[in-house]
């Protein structure tokens, strides 16, 4: 286990490791931070002072390690444009995110777990085909559009939710529900399935021979089991949440890293783009780690097999 | 998509409007558009940031809504020769934390902008001013790099008098923070990204234009246009701008909104290479030029993309601009004509072409590929991030690109010419005899020889339809019922001015 743990963490770091890489590589490659900042009407020896002044006139390899080199010792940089810390600018709102992200997986679990259990007592019921026509209609609809319907509804209509900004806990209520009608077919389907598959096995025929009432077969043996790809996929989906909610954050003006990241990249503010990747990287990676982890205490196979 | 936006727009402004908070406290709420990250002026080079900039920090001279440059820090001005003003400068004013204002804080204002190291933005906007020198407590002289006929109009949209005491004492960031400056506005409050709070400046000087009539003023960052509506129509929004015509047009249904269409000094213009700078390509053929520009209904792409207001343009500047002659060969939407030149052209079964835009003007890019579809030139959009866009089309490697071009505010063609008709770094054109005119017009005092040379300029480039004029951008603002605002003729308004009726 733990050479699995070790191994496990070498994969994590050699993947935020090539994350890096490609991220630096493709603000690179799709703006320049010194016209950017000269503005359109900057002549060609104001954009080559900046890049001199900003030391953009290196190479990308020397730029990519003397920001590396930083990074190792604790120091993400500064924002070309602020000129604030960029891990200040990220702390300051990596609250918003995860509150929201939190939030929204919350809702999303307790939303369609419970939804894909009763699908899975009665397939093909109308509950059942209502579910699923609802499932597709959250892969079909995008979020920005959920995020309108809702500020239509209940901030202009009804008036009875904030439509921007995070000044109370309200606030986050119809972010947290545009995401989570994102993530709740996922988990729909991931239950529903996982149910079916668990009740229609043997020991589940034998919980019930024994005379077990249904709910201790469902709730004690049948849903402990069909739950744990939910599980696996809910730590990864919370991956997902966190740097993918950059069109939400954008609808609700949530300030968060999201909506930070946005305003980087169309800036080509690559020390903030460069941090914001690096650190939903990391996230993303340790929360796969752990996925991977508790995957393998379930199941101690899985670390013979590898 | 359209329909649903309609159908979304028309419910929120069908719905009731709440209490106007702000004219009850006589506060106002602004839904922008553009993200805060600082207040440090120098720290940005976007106009619509450094706008929210100026309820706190002032320039020498601050401009009517009508376009006219007026004392602000600066009383009076004189021009000693052509490189050379006198200032005298505002006796009794002070900054918010009490530090007085007089000419060493110009003099150390000019200096960290002409600071070769400084990490400032936009550093090139202040290129026409050479050195400030303090000639008494309350006066300065200003140098200009050359002569600069538009440098006081310059000095109303530009240099943000910074206090040098306090300054100094702070870092940029710091002070992007917590500005300090001797504007009608003093920051209370500023979340980066979020929102800047304000309070009525209690000691203003008995300023030109009047005096601060909101009690608080917030400044509440919305990127999302539909979100900025649903907030105005909910109630918690006061003033947006930057509306679509499709967005005024539904707000236009609700009672306590008012809509207003101001003007601005964008222009956009449908670059082209006729002289290779990206090598062969159709546009060196003036047939096909002729054949584009005829086949463009430039009117109609105007007022649908922008307004009723917008006006087509015969040269590439702003009328509004001094030396922006419009009186030049004029070319009419004619599809037949156009086809005729397309027959005549070294093209006359069409070609593929790539038009280059970026942010919004992808729409004017589109609406320019229809057109030019109808006389076979099979055009798409070649839609780019902003960044990327600028550096390769000053890189010369952008064919045919919708150039939008703000000219900074300034009232003078000066701000336009070269940049992409002077041997700049936007230059596709390449003559050598506009390059001439614009560059002497640009360097003269002398207001009628300047005309003249204008008028050679930018008759050659209609007469050879060496690029195609599109239209001015119009700014529109919808705001509550009872605000007393007066849209800017340059389209950034200053919204100090205002206040609830």
């Amino acid at each position: 286990m733990g050479a699995y743990f070790v191994r496990k963490l070498i994969e994590a770091a050699a993947v935020c490791v090539a994350v890096s890489i490609i991220a630096f590589l493709l603000v690179q490659s799709t703006g320049d931070l010194a016209v950017a900042m000269g503005g359109l009407d900057a002549s060609a020896e104001d954009t080559a002072r900046l890049r001199e002044v900003y030391g953009l006139d290196q190479s990308f390899v020397q730029q990519y390690l003397s920001w590396a080199g930083r990074v190792l010792h604790g120091d993400l940089g500064q924002s070309y444009f602020s000129q604030e810390d960029v891990l200040t600018l990220i702390l300051e709102r990596l609250p918003v995110t995860a509150t929201l992200s939190v939030a929204s997986l919350l809702l999303g679990l307790l939303i369609s777990i419970p939804a894909g259990v009763y699908c899975a007592m009665k397939p093909d019921g109308w509950f059942d085909r209502s579910c699923l026509g609802l499932s597709v209609l959250g892969q079909a609809m995008p979020s920005y559009w959920v995020g309108l319907l809702l500020i239509l509804l209940f901030g202009v209509t009804f008036r009875i939710l904030p439509i921007s900004g995070t000044q109370s806990a309200a606030s986050y209520v119809m972010p947290s529900l545009t995401l989570a009608w994102f993530v709740f077919p996922v988990f729909l389907r991931l239950s529903r399935a996982g149910m079916i598959d668990v009740l229609s096995s043997d020991y589940i025929r034998t919980a019930r021979a024994k005379g077990l009432s249904e709910r201790t077969v469902l709730f004690k043996h049948a849903l402990r089991n069909a739950i744990l790809p939910v599980v696996s996929v809910a730590t990864v989906q919370f991956g997902f949440l966190l740097g993918g909610s950059i069109v939400v954050e954008s609808v609700f003006s949530l300030n968060g890293i999201g909506l930070l990241a946005w305003s980087a990249i169309q800036r080509s503010d690559y020390p903030v783009v460069q941090a914001v990747v690096l650190i939903v990287a990391i996230i993303f990676v340790l929360l796969n780690v752990v996925s991977d982890l508790l995957n393998a205490a379930l199941d101690p196979r899985l670390t013979s097999e590898q | 998509m359209k329909n649903l936006k309609i159908f979304a727009l028309s419910m929120m402004t069908l719905a009731p409007a709440s209490l106007c908070a702000g004219q009850a406290d006589n506060s106002l709420v602004w839904g922008y558009d553009t993200q805060l990250e600082s207040m440090n002026p120098y720290a940005t080079n976007k106009g619509k940031a450094q706008l929210v900039m100026r309820n706190v920090l002032e320039h020498l001279l601050y401009r009517t809504a009508d376009g006219q440059a007026k004392p602000a820090l600066a009383t009076s001005w004189t021009w000693v020769d052509a490189t050379t003003i006198d200032f005298t400068l505002r006796e009794g004013v002070t900054f918010h934390n009490g530090e007085a204002f007089d000419a060493d804080d110009v003099v150390y204002t000019v200096a960290q902008i002409k600071n070769p190291d400084a990490k400032i933005s936009a550093q090139g906007d202040y290129k026409f001013i050479e050195s400030v020198e303090k000639t008494g407590q309350y006066s300065i002289r200003m140098k200009l790099s050359k002569p600069t006929p538009s440098a006081i109009d310059r000095l109303s949209q530009t240099l943000f008098i910074l206090p040098n005491e306090t300054y100094e004492a702070m870092d940029a960031a710091e002070f992007g923070r917590a500005p300090v400056g001797t504007g009608p506005y003093k920051v209370t409050g500023f979340e980066a990204g979020q929102m800047v709070e304000f309070e009525r400046n209690e000691a203003y000087y008995d300023a030109e234009w009047g005096q601060p009539q909101f009690d608080k003023l917030t400044v509440l960052t919305l990127p999302d246009p539909q979100t900025r509506l649903a907030e105005l129509t909910s109630g918690r929004v006061d003033f947006v701008w930057g509306l679509s015509p499709d967005d005024m047009m539904q707000l236009t249904m609700s009672p306590d909104i008012e809509t207003v269409s101001g003007d601005s000094t964008t222009v956009t213009f449908l670059s082209l290479d006729p002289n290779a700078r990206t090598g062969d390509n159709p546009t060196q053929d003036k047939n096909v030029r002729l054949a584009m520009i005829h086949a463009i209904d430039r009117a109609v792409v105007g007022q649908v993309m922008q307004g009723a207001a917008s006006i087509a343009l015969e040269s590439s500047c702003h009328p509004k601009q001094f030396g922006c002659i419009q009186d030049v060969a004029g070319y009419e939407y004619n599809v037949e004509k156009a086809k005729e030149y397309m027959a005549a052209s070294a093209y006359p079964d069409g070609f593929e072409m790539k038009i280059a835009a970026f942010t919004e003007n992808a729409r004017i890019a589109e609406a320019v590929t229809g057109y030019l579809r109808k006389i076979g030139i099979e055009a798409t959009v070649d839609q780019r991030e902003t960044t990327a866009w600028v550096k390769d089309y000053f890189a010369g490697e952008i064919p045919v690109g919708i150039v939008p071009w703000p000219s900074n505010g300034v009232y003078d063609v000066s701000s336009i010419t070269p940049f992409f008709f002077e041997e700049g770094q936007g230059d596709y054109i390449g003559d050598a005899e506009i390059n001439a005119w614009f560059a002497e017009a640009g360097s003269i005092i002398d207001e009628e020889e300047r005309l003249r040379l204008y008028a050679l300029g930018f008759g050659k480039m209609a007469d050879e339809v060496l690029n195609i004029p599109m239209v001015t951008k119009v700014t529109n603002y919808a705001y509550r019922s009872g605000l007393d605002f007066t849209p800017a003729a340059d389209g950034y308004p200053l919204i100090y001015m205002a206040g609830w009726k």
